[in-house]
C-alpha cells in the first residue's frame, strides 16, 4: 500500500508542488503584521490564583446512561491551596445524552469557578463564547418561545425570579462545602414539579441551560469590576477565524483557510499577543427581551462582551486563546486599558508557566479527568456491573 | 475475642485484581515494609480475616508522572500543595487464616482471593502476640520482637532449629555473633540444651554464662586420626601422590602390626621411624620420603602435645559436655587443622548419636546437640572439597533422625556450599547487600520473596527477616541484645592510641633527663 501511494505521489511531485508555491500567504501575513504585538512578559506570581477545569464520562447500558461530570477548581489563596470539586453521578435516558452531559459539565464547571473566585487571576479552561450556544431542543426561535411559555405556563409567571432566588442560595450555600451530592438546583426543580414526561423535555432543557446561565453571571460578576476583568477563558485549541476574516484576499488569490490560532502559530515565534477583537454574546441575544428572563439573563449579557486576543508567552510556545469578558456597557474599556490588561496576564501566567502554559491548568486538567477505568470501578460499586475483573467480560458489556 | 473486626482499626481498602496470595491496597498512611495486615474476607469455617505481610510500600503522586518533566515544573506544582494529590498504596503477601493460627497454631494459606474493595487492617498487638507468643515448656525461646510492632515478642522453635537446620546470614557487623548469643544462652539457659560452637576467630566468651559455658581446646589422638585425615593435616593432595602411597604404607602397616593399639601413645613417633627405613628400602623415591618426613616433623613440631595430644579425650562428653554452650577454639589452628578437627569431632558425633538413637539409648551420646559452625563459608564452601563439608551434608541429611542440627553462621552466602544451605530450612537474614549474595540466599529459601529480598539491604543492625518452620510465620524481627558479652568488641581505635601515646608520655617523664643530672 505504502508503494502504491509513493507511486502515485511522485508522478504528482511537480503538481504538488506547485500548489505550494501558487498558495499566497501574503494576505495573512498582512493580517499578522497588522495584528500581531510583540510583548515580552515580566515573570510575576500573581498573589492568589486559581483555575478552573472539568470533564465528563459515560456508560452506556440497553436504554439508559451512566454518565459522570465534574468540575474541579483549584486556588492558591493567601498562601492557602483551595479545591473545589464539583461533581454528579447520575443516569440519563435518551434522547439528547450527549448534550445534557457536556451541559451538567459546564454547570459543574461554572459552579466550581464560583468557588474559587476573587482571586487575582482566574483561568477557566475552553471558550466562554461557547458556552452559551442553546442546547439543541431550544435551538430554534420558535422551539425557544415554545419553552419559555410552556414553564411559565407549568410553573408560573414568576418562576424564574424564584428560580433565581433558589440558584443563588443554593451558590452562597455550597461556596464553603467539599462534597454536594446534589450540586444542581434544575435537578431539585424537575422532581420537585414533576417534569418527568417527554412532553416536558423542552421545560427541561430550559432549566438546564438557564440554570448554566444563572451560575455563569454570578461567575462573572464576582470576577469582573467596573474597572478591571480578573478572569480569562484559554483555550489551546480553536476554530475562531476572527482575525482570519480580516484578511483581505483578492478574487484569484489561492489562499488556505485556517483558523486564527494556526495563523498565529505560523507567522510568528517570539511571545506577544493579538490586538484584542470585541466579540458581542449573540447566542443570548435570542433570549426574549421581556419578561423575568429578559431581566435577569439578557439584561445582563447584553451588557458584556468578550475581548479575544491570542497569545504565546514564551519564544517557540504555543499560541492560545483568550477570551476575558468585560463590561461594555458605558462603551467599554478603551484599547489601551483592554492592552495593558493582556499583559499583566500574561506576566501573571508567565510566573506560572510551564513550557509556556499556565501550569495551574494542567494541574486542574488531570485532576478533573473521568476515565473509562473511573467509569467501570462506579459502575461496579453501585452495583451495574457484575464484579468481574477479567477485562474481556467488561468488554461485552458495552 | 481478639478477632473482634470492630476494634481494629482500618488501614484501607484492596484495590485492582487480587490473588490468594498477593493483594494491593490503598492506605491512609504509607504501610511499613514489613508490617503485618490483616485482611477481610468473606466469613468460612477458617474465620474472616487472613494474616498478610507488607512487601512493598509506594507513595505516588499523578501531578508529577510526567514525561520530560523539569525542576520548573515541579516548582510550579510544588505552589499548589503537591502533598494534596499524594496517594499511597502497599502490596502485600497473604501468609494464612488467623483463627488456625491462633488457636491450634496452624499455618493454612488461604485457597482463594479476597474481594477487591475489601477492607485490610492494622495487625493488632493482641492478634500478633496470639501468634507469635510461645512458651519455653513447648521448646521455644524468644528471640526478640517485631521491628514493626514494638512489644510483640517473637519466638522460635529450638526442635525445629536441631531438626532442620539453620543458616544466620549477614554481611560483617550486622549482628550474627549477637544472635547467635541469644540464641544459644536461652537454649543452654532455658531448655538445658547442648550446643557446640566452632569458633574460627576465638572470639566468644562466656557466652551463656560462667558455668555454663566450656571452652574447648581442639585435641585429638594421633592414633585416632583417619589416613584422610592425616592427608590434610600435611597437606598431601592428591598430586602427591608418592607421598601418600609412602604414608598409606606406613599407617596400615602400623595398625597391621598392633603397634598402633599396643602404643598408640607413640604413634607419630613409630610413624617417622618407620618411613625413615623407607629412606633406604626405596632409594628410588628418597626425594618424595624425605619431603613426607619434613611435613611429619614438621607437624609434630608444631602441635604434638596440644593439638595432637595424647591425653586427647576419649568419650565425646569430654568434649562437648552435656547441658553446656562448648566452644572449641581454633582461632590458633591453620584452616586445613580446623578442618580435619571440625570434621573428626561432626563425625563423631554423629556416629554417636547414631548409636544412641539405635541401640535406644543403650550406648553413645546422650542428647541432641546444635553445633554453630562460624565462617561456614571456609568450612564448608563452594567450588572447593573439604572434610567438614562431606560431613555436614551428612548431618544435613540425617541429623534430623539422629539429632544432631547445624547453624551455618557467615558472611558470604554465596560462598557456602549450596547444597547443604538449602539444607538449612530455617533462616534468619540480617543485613545483606551484595546482590549475588542475595540472590544466592533466596535461591536456598522457599519462602523469601523477592520484595523481601529488596528489603536486605535497608536492615539496621540486629533487625532480622526469620524465615521456616522455626518461626509461625516470616517476621521482620530485632533480635534481642545478648544479655552476656558474646564476643569481644571492635577495637576502638582511637582509644588505643591514646593509651600508647599516654603510657609513652609517662615513661618520658619517668626517665630523667640525662643533661639534669649534669647542674
Ligand atoms: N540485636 C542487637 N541489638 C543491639 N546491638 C546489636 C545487636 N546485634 C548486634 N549488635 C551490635 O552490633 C555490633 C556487631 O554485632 P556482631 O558482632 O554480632 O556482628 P557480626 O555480624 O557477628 O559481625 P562479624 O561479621 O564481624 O562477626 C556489636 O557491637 C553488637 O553489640
Ligand atoms: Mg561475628
Amino acid at each position: 500500500m505504502k508503494d502504491y501511494l509513493l507511486e502515485i505521489a511522485l508522478r504528482k511531485a511537480g503538481i504538488i508542488r506547485s500548489r505550494v508555491s501558487e498558495a499566497n500567504l501574503e494576505p495573512l501575513r498582512r493580517v499578522v503584521e497588522e495584528y500581531w504585538k510583540p510583548y515580552e512578559p515580566r515573570e510575576i506570581e500573581p498573589a492568589s490564583y486559581s483555575a478552573v477545569d472539568g470533564s465528563h464520562n459515560r456508560v452506556d447500558f440497553k436504554g439508559y446512561t451512566l454518565y459522570a461530570v465534574m468540575g474541579y477548581g483549584l486556588a492558591r489563596i493567601n498562601d492557602r491551596v483551595v479545591e473545589a470539586p464539583v461533581g454528579d453521578v447520575d443516569l440519563l435516558l435518551p434522547p439528547g445524552v450527549s448534550e445534557r452531559i457536556q451541559l451538567y459539565r459546564e454547570t459543574a464547571e461554572a459552579i466550581a469557578a464560583y468557588k474559587v473566585s476573587r482571586s487575582d487571576l482566574l483561568m477557566i479552561d475552553g471558550s466562554l463564547k461557547a458556552l452559551l450556544i442553546h442546547p439543541r431542543p431550544l435551538a430554534g426561535e420558535l422551539a425557544l418561545r415554545s419553552a419559555i411559555n410552556k414553564a411559565e405556563e407549568r410553573l408560573g409567571e414568576e418562576f424564574f425570579q424564584e428560580y433565581w432566588e433558589g440558584i443563588n442560595n443554593g451558590l452562597e450555600g455550597i461556596r464553603g462545602e467539599s462534597l454536594v451530592v446534589d450540586p444542581f438546583y434544575s435537578k431539585k426543580i424537575i422532581f420537585s414539579r414533576g417534569l418527568l414526561s417527554s412532553d416536558d423535555r423542552g421545560i427541561i432543557a430550559l432549566l438546564e441551560y438557564v440554570e448554566k446561565l444563572m451560575v455563569l453571571r454570578r461567575v462573572l460578576e464576582e470576577n469582573i469590576d467596573e474597572d478591571r476583568s480578573r478572569i480569562v477563558y484559554i483555550s489551546k485549541t480553536s476554530r475562531t477565524m476572527e482575525y482570519f476574516k480580516k484578511a483581505e484576499i483578492g478574487e484569484k488569490d489561492v489562499v488556505p483557510v485556517i483558523s486564527d490560532i494556526l495563523l498565529f502559530t505560523y507567522f510568528t515565534e517570539k511571545p506577544g499577543y493579538s490586538k484584542p477583537l470585541i466579540i458581542p454574546l449573540e447566542e443570548v441575544k435570542r433570549l426574549p427581551d421581556t419578561g423575568v428572563l429578559a431581566r435577569i439573563i439578557r439584561g445582563f449579557y447584553d451588557e458584556v462582551g468578550i475581548a479575544l486576543t491570542f497569545t504565546r508567552i514564551i519564544e517557540g510556545g504555543p499560541v492560545f486563546k483568550l477570551e476575558i469578558p468585560v463590561r461594555i456597557a458605558s462603551g467599554g474599556p478603551s484599547m489601551e486599558e483592554l492592552e495593558s490588561l493582556i499583559r499583566r496576564f500574561m506576566d501573571y501566567m508567565k510566573g506560572l508557566e510551564v513550557n509556556g502554559y499556565p501550569y495551574p491548568l494542567i494541574e486542574v486538567d488531570k485532576a478533573s479527568k473521568i476515565t473509562r477505568g473511573d467509569m467501570h470501578t462506579i459502575a461496579q460499586s453501585i452495583g451495574l456491573l457484575p464484579q468481574i475483573t477479567g477485562r474481556e467480560v467488561l468488554e461485552e458489556w458495552f | 475475642m481478639v478477632l473482634d473486626k470492630g476494634k481494629l482499626n482500618v488501614l484501607g481498602h484492596i484495590v485492582g485484581e487480587t490473588s490468594h496470595s498477593k493483594i494491593r491496597f490503598t492506605s491512609l498512611r504509607p504501610p511499613r515494609v514489613g508490617e503485618y495486615v490483616l485482611v477481610e474476607y468473606p466469613p468460612s469455617s477458617n474465620g474472616d480475616l487472613v494474616l498478610g505481610i507488607v512487601e512493598r510500600s509506594n507513595i505516588g503522586n499523578p501531578s508529577l508522572m510526567v514525561e520530560g518533566i523539569t525542576p520548573r515544573y515541579v516548582e510550579k506544582a510544588e505552589r499548589l500543595n503537591l502533598e494534596r494529590n499524594n496517594y499511597m498504596i502497599g502490596q502485600a503477601r497473604l501468609l494464612g487464616w488467623v483463627k488456625p493460627l491462633i488457636k491450634d497454631r496452624k499455618l493454612i494459606t488461604p485457597n482463594y482471593p479476597p474481594k477487591p474493595g475489601a477492607r485490610v487492617y492494622e495487625a493488632s498487638p493482641e492478634v500478633l502476640r496470639g501468634i507469635f507468643e510461645r512458651s519455653p515448656n513447648e521448646g521455644w525461646i524468644r528471640i526478640g520482637e517485631l521491628v514493626n510492632h514494638k512489644g510483640v515478642p517473637v519466638y522460635v522453635n529450638v526442635s525445629s532449629i536441631v531438626s532442620r537446620h539453620l543458616a544466620i546470614l549477614a554481611v560483617t557487623g550486622a549482628g550474627k555473633s549477637n544472635t547467635v548469643g541469644v540464641l544459644v544462652d536461652r537454649i543452654v539457659n532455658e531448655l538445658d540444651g547442648t550446643v557446640l560452637i566452632v569458633d574460627m576467630h576465638n572470639e566468644y566468651l562466656e557466652i551463656a554464662g560462667p558455668g555454663k559455658t566450656r571452652i574447648v581446646e581442639p585435641k585429638m589422638h594421633p592414633a585416632n586420626l583417619s589416613l584422610q585425615e592425616y592427608y590434610n593435616l600435611l597437606r598431601l593432595d592428591p598430586q602427591a601422590s608418592k607421598q601418600r602411597m609412602y604414608l598409606r604404607k606406613a599407617y596400615r602397616e602400623l595398625f597391621q602390626k598392633g603397634i598402633a593399639q599396643k602404643e598408640p601413645e607413640k604413634f607419630l613417633e613409630k610413624l617417622e621411624e618407620l618411613i625413615e627405613t623407607y629412606l633406604a628400602k626405596y632409594k628410588g623415591d628418597a626425594k618424595s620420603i624425605s619431603d613426607l618426613l619434613n611435613k611429619l616433623s614438621e607437624l609434630r613440631e608444631r602441635y604434638e602435645g596440644r593439638l595432637l595430644s595424647i591425653d586427647a579425650p576419649t568419650r565425646l562428653e569430654q568434649v562437648i559436655e552435656p547441658g553446656m554452650a562448648n566452644i572449641i577454639k581454633l582461632g590458633d589452628v591453620d584452616e586445613e587443622v580446623a578442618d580435619v578437627v571440625v570434621s573428626h569431632t561432626l563425625k563423631w558425633l554423629l556416629e554417636e548419636r547414631k548409636d544412641y538413637v539405635m541401640s535406644s539409648g543403650g550406648k553413645g551420646y546422650p542428647v541432641p546437640v546444635l553445633v554453630v559452625v562460624e565462617e561456614a563459608h571456609v568450612l564448608i564452601p563452594r567450588n572447593r572439597s573439604t572434610l567438614t563439608k562431606n560431613v555436614a551434608a551428612r548431618v544435613a541429611r540425617e541429623g534430623r533422625k539422629f539429632g544432631v542440627g547445624l547453624a551455618l553462621v557467615s558472611q558470604r552466602p554465596k560462598n557456602i556450599d549450596e547444597d547443604a544451605l538449602s539444607q538449612t530450612n530455617n533462616k534468619i537474614i540480617l543485613k545483606l547487600v551484595e546482590p549475588n549474595d542475595k540472590r544466592y540466599v533466596q535461591n536456598a529459601s522457599e519462602t523469601l520473596s523477592e520484595e523481601l529480598m529488596d528489603m536486605l539491604s535497608d536492615l539496621n543492625v540486629g533487625e532480622a527477616i526469620l524465615l521456616g518452620m522455626m518461626t509461625p510465620i516470616p517476621a521482620l524481627v530485632k533480635i534481642d541484645k545478648a544479655k552476656r558479652k558474646t564476643t569481644g568488641s571492635d577495637i576502638m581505635v582511637h582509644l588505643e592510641w591514646r593509651k600508647w601515646r599516654e603510657k609513652q608520655g609517662e615513661l618520658e617523664a619517668e626517665t630523667p633527663d640525662p643533661f639534669d643530672l649534669m647542674n
